[in-house]
């Protein structure tokens, strides 16, 4: 029977879960699997879901929207860190740490997507596959939303679709990696 | 309860796959899109119907007679960049419409963000190869199950 006894933190801050089991011949066996660690980062204003422009950004606090998106998460075995800031130095600083210790983020960057080559550097320069997420459809705003300096490092933009976008992008984020997941289960539950 | 029955919309391009692929990138062009569309369908229990064409007009004929469908997915390809009629024809149609790209628009420094066809639509996805169809799928499927049960309540 297999049990699962606790989660722990190694160095690196790689968390696994560590799983004990009796086998057949009555050794008391220990098995760890890597899990799989994801930032899901937001920029500037989006701890204001749930105030403000509620017509374009829906009534949903970032709070709910995270644990939507931490639910859908969980049956595929993939660990989220979540972080927003609504400072620029700190969103560039974050993204730097990601490096070698996650494996991947989604990112919504808020109004810096469309100016900030800080981000875009910070991006291009932590070598994971980062998804683009924007919880309304930009094309359909005004014009200086329709670019993003930061797409062109990313390895693909999602948007328009609110919490949901978040999700997929996770799943993008799997699939991207797939070879080094081979726990990952497609089913996937999404937020309504 | 009824399927949902989604339209999968494919421009130019799109039913080039196998003899473009090894010029635009093979790893994304691997596998044939139908395949997948159908399998993912397989795997959510929704109903797709996948249908290529190179021409505008065609293309604009298929979404005025998609009066029956749940919601549509739509590739328009190179079309998306230009057509003025296509988004007459998108801004028309009362289902809710998702556009996807295989490959990243922004891959492509003279055109990028210029998709004039995405302002007509719910949401964008792209950049994925073809698991873009896939996440457009799921993307159109969840948001016409909040759809249903906003007007439940």
């Amino acid at each position: 029977m297999l049990v699962w006894l606790m989660t722990l933190t190694l160095p690196l801050n790689k968390p696994v879960l560590k799983f004990a089991a009796k086998s057949s011949h009555g050794y008391f066996l220990e098995y760890y699997c890597v899990q799989y660690q994801v930032a899901i980062v937001n920029g500037p204003n989006l701890n204001m879901l749930g105030q403000r422009e509620v017509s374009i950004y829906g009534c949903k606090t970032l709070n709910d929207m995270n644990a939507e998106i931490a639910a859908a998460a969980k049956p595929l075995g993939v660990t989220l860190e979540f972080f927003q800031s609504n400072s620029e130095g700190e969103l560039v600083t974050y993204i730097q740490q990601c490096r070698c210790q996650l494996k991947g983020i989604v990112l919504n960057a808020g109004a810096y997507t469309h100016y900030s080559i800080a981000l875009r550097d910070a991006v291009s320069a932590v070598q994971l596959p980062v998804v683009e997420v924007h919880i309304s459809n930009i094309f359909k705003r005004e014009s200086f939303r329709h670019i993003s300096v930061i797409a062109p490092v990313c390895i693909g933009q999602i948007c328009g679709l609110g919490a949901c976008g978040y999700v997929l992008a996770l799943r993008a984020l799997l699939k991207h990696n797939a070879s080094e997941t081979p726990m990952v289960n497609e089913q996937l539950e999404l937020p309504h | 309860m009824k399927k949902q029955q989604l339209l999968v919309i494919s421009g130019p391009i799109a039913n080039l796959t196998e003899r473009l692929g090894y010029t635009l990138d093979v790893l994304h062009w691997r596998t044939n899109i139908n395949e997948c569309l159908q399998q993912a369908a397989v795997d959510m229990n929704i109903e797709v119907i996948s249908q290529h064409c190179n021409d505008t007009a065609t293309l604009i004929d298929q979404l005025q007679q998609s009066g029956q469908v749940d919601g549509i997915l739509i590739n328009t390809g190179d079309l998306a960049l230009e057509n003025q009629s296509l988004c007459r024809a998108l801004r028309a149609v009362t289902v809710p419409c998702i556009e996807v790209f295989i490959s990243h628009f922004s891959d492509d420094e003279t055109c990028q963000h210029r998709s004039i066809v995405a302002s007509e639509c719910v949401g964008v996805i792209g950049g994925f190869g073809n698991h873009s169809y896939v996440l457009g799928l799921a993307g159109l499927a969840n948001l016409l199950l909040s759809q249903s049960s906003v007007s439940r309540h």
